[in-house]
């Protein structure tokens, strides 16, 4: 195949390459030329790339396809040590992963809707859902992909014990070898399963070939294989070979959509961490990052034609409690905190342009929350989002029996009342986070101290309840959480940290959604009924009384939600504008290039 | 005089010895298990806690949890047959990664301070020669302040100047992309070119401090008696600066030379990680983050192995040199 | 050290002599000789002068600090990302939380002067311990600890020191501090006990050994005080160690914190992109600043105390005659990092 020209490369190494090669083809941008002739070095000092379009002459071949390279990145691991087994435990690297194989379905977050991939329709029944694959899906070797491939996938994932089968008997082929039939162990809820079927770490990869011999295997023999020959997909891209520094995938021209894609080549560079991924972006030797955090003052400096897609990431700096201790577990003590925390400065603090407040302090996702609580809305507490409300928790803290006592608030043994505050020590922006969330106690009259802990160890110390309070996001994330069912049942088992803050699953009295008066729920029960629900009407219901216990009794208290950055760019390369819902799936690297919507300027 | 080589070398195994039973002990020490770090990225890669925990669950039956006494000794018997175990991390053999990564590290250090040493020994040679001229007070001068600046944030700013933003290196790696790992022309020229910045940044800093310590030492000697003598006899200066002086100036900067590869190959833990440069130290640091107990062990050894027997053969090289270690007397090279 | 240095120095510092002197004059000269004429001659030098007055500043940073003369450093205290010099109440400028960067930087001040000091005492005190037992004994004795010494030194330093690191998250300072320069001494100890080789050949401790007197104190009365030069200088070069390897090691990430720290304000600065902008910019300077200074302060003093004490360095000129085998290990500066 022909050498492309990998955008940034070195200047040397591209003048050498003409050289040899001889055929200077006319693939070089102007960009390139002006490297050569040292100029970009000042102009690129600069910080632009303003003015100049930089995409030179570029010639399609007879598809209408450019001999032309995406650049993007991957911090999962050196490519050379990973692999593209989805179902594998460790080293499959996802970025790579989601190019190669396509999905089912997707969750649009600007429109709330979902959008077909993989499947040109889903239908609900009471107790069966009915899959059909697209006509045009096929693997990249041409055959298609039929039902016995997704039914083998599925036979595998029942092993592994992925959620799917929470709710499914068995999987069969319907009508002909395009169509799945589930059968499910009881009714449930079709957002539920529409979710876990979109999920975006749910692939069709099911090629029999290779997979069949699992079959009569264990679960752990699938999870330990290593998929890095023969890897056969049927996503736009193909895997093509990877090294120490990056992943190199090709135009899949089988894809059901080739012909919306028009670039031959895209490669995924192996870099470490934030700040590399960030001077990528400034440099342009990246084209585009599915998920990256640039705080605001380095999203000041990017050249103008990176453009940022942020999108919810239903996941956020929140506080965690010990419910089990002898403070922390009283009612009064976690909303008297609720109220002293200012989020507004919080989130100013630790990322003004992409960490925003929730307006009510409960298990939704805040840009959903007017849609989910309707009616309810107004009566749901605010604890002050913008302010530190002293008064109330002031009142609380008396009530529950603390005393103020020079400057610091004690219970009647003359204990502080405060501790140790934990909080992971990778996160910059959560360090930040802590540090003022901490502050604005102390200065209330708390008395804690953080305790920062590497994130390897910051989870066990979570799961082993060996911890007072601390610093933990409030939703588990993903496109799932914006059905609230996902993120209020997650608050009260958390089985991320295997329900180490201890939240006790029994009724709980609290005052009523209306008027004055009490109300006994019992949050587990009630929102597990939402999943063998499908009425809409009851959904919602349900889900206001368990949002209403979450808001009042603060299994967790929520306090800002992250926005994710996606970025892309214009130099070169054509790309959705900012009003078009295109934009709205994870990840707009991954999507866009599907959908024909990323893709080479032409002149 | 065999003696004193079988004894130096019957000292290199048992310190081998002793710092892989170390090693074994260090590494076992670290908290948390090997999977913490696993299970955070699956979670946040959008794996559902449960199905994270049945992976996990069905990872570790794979792996026998023997008691500790019985692990050390399996570990000493594949030691000693160059087996070095099975990364959990990344599902390699330890040695397989090492040998990949190893080289670059070796390469690095190694020219790095070789550098340091011929150009810190010449500047400071001719500084002891010029000595009080404007030359020599205005490289005193920058050798003091580049002794200030910790070699990593050369690194970084060589790094953002010079890679990204002026282009005029690999931002990172130790080979390009697409260049195949075969002894040719290509490849040893992308192999310099990326190594061109790591070093650079781990030299700079450097040269200053051998560069007085040579000044010093030069000073001293040029002091002396036997050089005045010398010059009067007629000797060449060249003679002179060489027999006399240069050697009498440099045998005992080798205990700083060996102490400087020593800390160098340890540097390399910083270094690699702002290059992302894949050597030893950059196994190291990922290594512990994932809780690769065997890659984490295997790494530490090579650095350790690599030290032993750089000294051991400065060890052998000093005693050449210097007439009187041969001559009996104390035992070392110091 | 040399001879000429040694015997000025010994046969005055009257360990078992002159008991015609009463307590007070031989502490007088004591003081005379071994603290006042070195103090003249190292301030002569501007080295010394220079390092001196730096690190006072720092220790008047400290004193600041201790006594709480200058606000506590905590988030929203002041407008976000000041520039320096913008507001004079806030002189260096304030950070993304709007924290006073002036309170980060004097506020960590004590923490990293205890912590160096820790470092490079334990790394001074350990190696003057095992070097000086080793080469004045000689024997079996000598065997075991340089071989326990070679092992140490085989060891390589960071990597130790991260997995010991990740292993206790040493918070004290002080505990810090030693474990970053935990096998430090040793290379420290070799030159030491060299030096004691050639020592402890000399007349007055044979006389001191003859008439009995108990090896601890011959070693610290005899020993120590020829090697007294060597040792200072030296432990002023392991403090800077411990600056430089415990920043580099909070940028890395691997040393916990829970009070700040230059390194650690150097870690947050680079992580929000201060690197990129310039309106950040000062974020990242004043911690660099800091510790660039302190640096500086040690090895202007280092480099000072080197001159002072060995007087032909100076200038050739001044050089005596002596013989070679003293010259052996005149290396005394050991560069690190």
């Amino acid at each position: 195949m022909s050498r492309t020209f990998i955008r940034g490369e070195r200047t040397v190494k591209v003048y050498a390459m003409s050289r040899t090669n001889g055929n200077y083809s006319g693939t070089i941008s102007r960009r390139h030329v002006m490297k050569l002739s040292g100029v970009a070095g000042a102009a690129a000092l600069a910080g632009c790339t303003g003015g100049e379009s930089s995409s030179g002459e570029m010639t399609a071949n007879s598809d209408g396809v450019f001999d032309v390279t995406l650049t993007g990145a991957t911090n999962e691991g050196v490519p050379s040590n990973m692999h593209l087994n989805p179902m594998a435990t460790q080293n499959y690297d996802w970025v790579a992963g989601n190019h190669v194989f396509e999905r089912f379905a997707a969750y649009n977050f600007e429109t709330g809707e979902f959008e077909m991939a993989g499947l040109s329709d889903w239908s609900f029944e009471d107790d069966t859902v009915t899959l059909t694959l697209r006509d045009d899906l096929k693997w990249d070797t041409g055959d298609d992909v039929t039902a016995d491939d997704v039914i083998t996938q599925f036979k595998l994932m029942e092993k592994t014990e992925a959620t799917l089968w929470d709710f499914t008997d068995s999987v069969e082929q319907g009508a002909d070898d395009k169509t799945v039939v589930l059968t499910l162990s009881q009714s449930t809820n079709p957002e539920i399963i529409k979710h876990t079927l979109a999920n975006s770490d749910l692939r069709i990869h099911g090629y029999q070939p290779v997979y069949n011999e699992f079959l009569d295997q264990d679960a752990a023999a699938v999870q330990q294989f290593e998929w890095e020959e023969d890897v056969h997909g049927n996503g736009p891209f193909t895997f093509d070979s990877k090294s120490n520094q990056a992943w190199t995938l090709t135009r899949n021209e089988h894809f059901h959509n080739a012909e919306e894609v028009k670039f031959s080549t895209y490669e995924l560079l192996n870099r470490q961490d934030n700040n590399a991924l960030q001077q990528g972006l400034m440099g342009g030797e990246l084209d585009v990052v599915s998920s990256l955090f640039v705080p605001p003052s380095v999203v000041e400096g990017l050249p103008e034609s990176v453009e940022e897609v942020t999108l919810p990431a239903n996941w956020g700096y929140g506080v965690i409690f010990n419910h089990d201790h002898e403070d922390f577990g009283k009612r009064k003590v976690r909303q008297a905190i609720a109220h002293v925390i200012n989020r507004q400065q919080v989130a100013d603090n630790a990322g003004p342009r992409t960490k925003n407040p929730a307006p009510k302090v409960t298990g939704i996702s805040p840009a959903d929350q007017e849609m989910w609580l309707g009616d309810t809305y107004d009566s749901f507490e605010s604890y002050g989002p913008d302010a530190t409300q002293s008064e109330e928790a002031t009142a609380l803290l008396q009530e529950a029996g603390y005393e103020k006592s020079g400057g610091t608030w004690q219970d009647s043994d003359g204990n502080a009342l405060g501790g140790s505050y934990m909080t992971p020590a990778g996160w910059s922006d959560w360090t930040t986070a802590t540090n003022t969330v901490v502050d604005q106690l102390n200065a209330f009259g708390f008395d804690f101290e953080i305790n920062s802990i590497p994130t390897s160890d910051f989870y066990s110390a979570y799961t082993e309840s060996e911890f007072a309070i601390g610093a933990f996001y409030w939703m588990p994330g993903g496109a799932r959480s914006a059905f609230p069912y996902f993120p209020l049942r997650w608050q009260l088992n958390n089985p991320d940290i295997g329900g180490g803050h201890n939240f006790e699953e029994t009724e709980y009295t609290i005052p009523a959604m209306e008027g004055s008066g009490e109300m006994t729920i019992n949050p587990f029960e009630e929102i597990r009924t939402v999943a063998t629900t499908q009425d809409e009407a009851q959904v919602t219901e349900t889900i206001q009384r368990v949002a209403w216990h979450s808001n009042q009794n603060l299994p967790l208290l929520g306090l800002v939600e992250k926005q994710d950055q996606s970025w892309l760019t214009s130099d070169g390369w054509d790309i959705p504008s900012a009003d078009d819902d295109a934009r709205g799936v994870k990840w707009p690297s991954h999507w866009l290039p599907k959908q024909g919507k990323l893709n080479p300027s032409e002149q | 005089m065999v003696n004193y080589y079988v004894r130096r070398t019957a000292r290199v195994f048992a310190t081998v010895f002793m710092v892989a039973s170390l090693t074994f002990g260090l590494i076992r020490l670290l908290p948390g298990g090997p999977y913490t770090l696993l299970r955070t990225r699956l979670l946040r890669q959008g794996v559902p806690a449960a199905e994270v925990d049945a992976r996990i669950a069905n990872l570790q039956n794979i792996r026998p949890d023997a008691p500790l006494w019985e692990q050390y000794i399996d570990y000493m018997f594949a030691l000693a047959q160059g087996n070095l175990g099975m990364s959990i991390s990344l599902n390699e053999p330890v040695v397989a990664i090492l040998a990949k990564s190893a080289p670059w590290t070796v390469f690095v250090v190694l020219v790095s301070t070789i550098l340091v040493f011929v150009i810190g020994i010449t500047l400071g040679a001719l500084q002891a020669y010029w000595e009080g001229s404007r030359f020599d007070k205005v490289f005193s001068g920058i050798s003091i302040s580049l002794m200030s600046v910790p070699f990593y944030v050369i690194a970084v700013l060589a790094l953002y100047v010079f890679a990204y933003q002026w282009g005029w290196f690999p931002t990172a790696g130790t080979i390009g992309r697409g260049v195949e790992p075969a002894l040719s022309v290509p490849f040893v020229l992308s192999a310099l070119e990326h190594s061109i910045l790591p070093i650079f940044s781990y030299t700079i800093g450097a040269i200053g401090g051998q560069a007085l310590a040579m000044r010093g030492n030069s000073i001293q000697i040029l002091g002396n008696d036997y050089v005045q003598v010398a010059h009067l006899r007629g000797l060449s200066d060249r003679r002179i600066a060489t027999r006399y002086v240069a050697r009498n100036a440099i045998l005992p900067m080798y205990t700083g030379f060996l102490l400087l590869l020593g800390f160098r190959l340890g540097g390399t833990v910083i270094l690699e990680q702002i290059f992302s440069y894949t050597g030893l130290g950059y196994y190291l640091i990922s290594a512990l983050n994932t809780n690769d107990y065997p890659l984490m062990m295997g790494t530490f050894l090579v650095i350790t192995v690599a030290l032993v027997l750089g000294v051991y053969v400065a060890d052998l090289t000093y005693s050449k040199i210097d007439p009187r270690i041969s001559a009996g007397g104390s035992d070392e090279a110091y | 050290m040399k001879p000429t240095e040694s015997e000025s120095v010994d046969w005055r510092s009257g360990s078992t002599e002159a008991p015609d002197l009463t307590t007070r004059e031989r502490l007088r000269e004591i003081y005379d000789e071994q603290i006042r004429t070195p103090l003249f001659v190292a301030w002569a030098d501007w080295r010394t002068r220079f390092g001196f007055l730096i690190l006072a500043g720092y220790l008047l940073m400290a004193i600041v600090a201790v006594l709480g003369l200058w606000r506590d450093p905590s988030t929203n205290q002041a407008p976000r990302y000041l520039m320096a010099f913008e507001n004079m109440q806030y002189p260096l400028g304030t950070t993304a939380s709007g924290v006073d960067l002036a309170a980060l930087i004097i506020h960590s001040t004590p923490d990293i002067l205890l912590m160096i000091t820790a470092g490079a005492v334990w790394a001074t005190v350990v190696a003057v311990g095992i070097g000086t037992v080793a080469g004045y004994k000689g024997g079996r004795v000598d065997d075991v600890l340089m071989s326990f010494s070679d092992f140490v030194m085989a060891i390589p330093g960071l990597p130790l020191v991260i997995i010991l690191a990740v292993t206790f998250s040493p918070e004290n300072p002080i505990l810090l501090g030693i474990v970053i320069n935990i096998s430090y001494w040793a290379g420290l100890g070799r030159s030491l006990r060299s030096q004691v080789l050639t020592i402890r050949e000399n007349d007055y401790v044979e006389a001191s050994r003859t008439m009995g007197v108990s090896t601890p104190k011959i070693i610290q009365k005899d020993v120590i005080p020829n090697l007294m030069p060597y040792i200072t200088v030296n432990f002023v070069f392991a403090a800077r160690y411990v600056m430089f390897a415990s920043v580099g090691l909070y940028f890395l990430g691997v040393l916990p914190y829970s009070t700040q720290n230059w390194g650690v304000t150097l870690n947050f600065a680079y992580n929000s992109g201060a690197l990129f902008s310039w309106s950040a910019a000062h974020w990242l300077l004043a911690p660099m600043v800091a510790i660039m200074g302190l640096s500086l302060g040690l090895i202007l003093l280092g480099q000072g105390l080197d001159r002072v004490f060995n007087p032909r360095v100076r200038t050739r000129m001044t050089g005596k005659s002596e013989s070679t085998a003293d010259t052996d290990d005149e290396d005394t500066v050991t560069e690190v990092l």
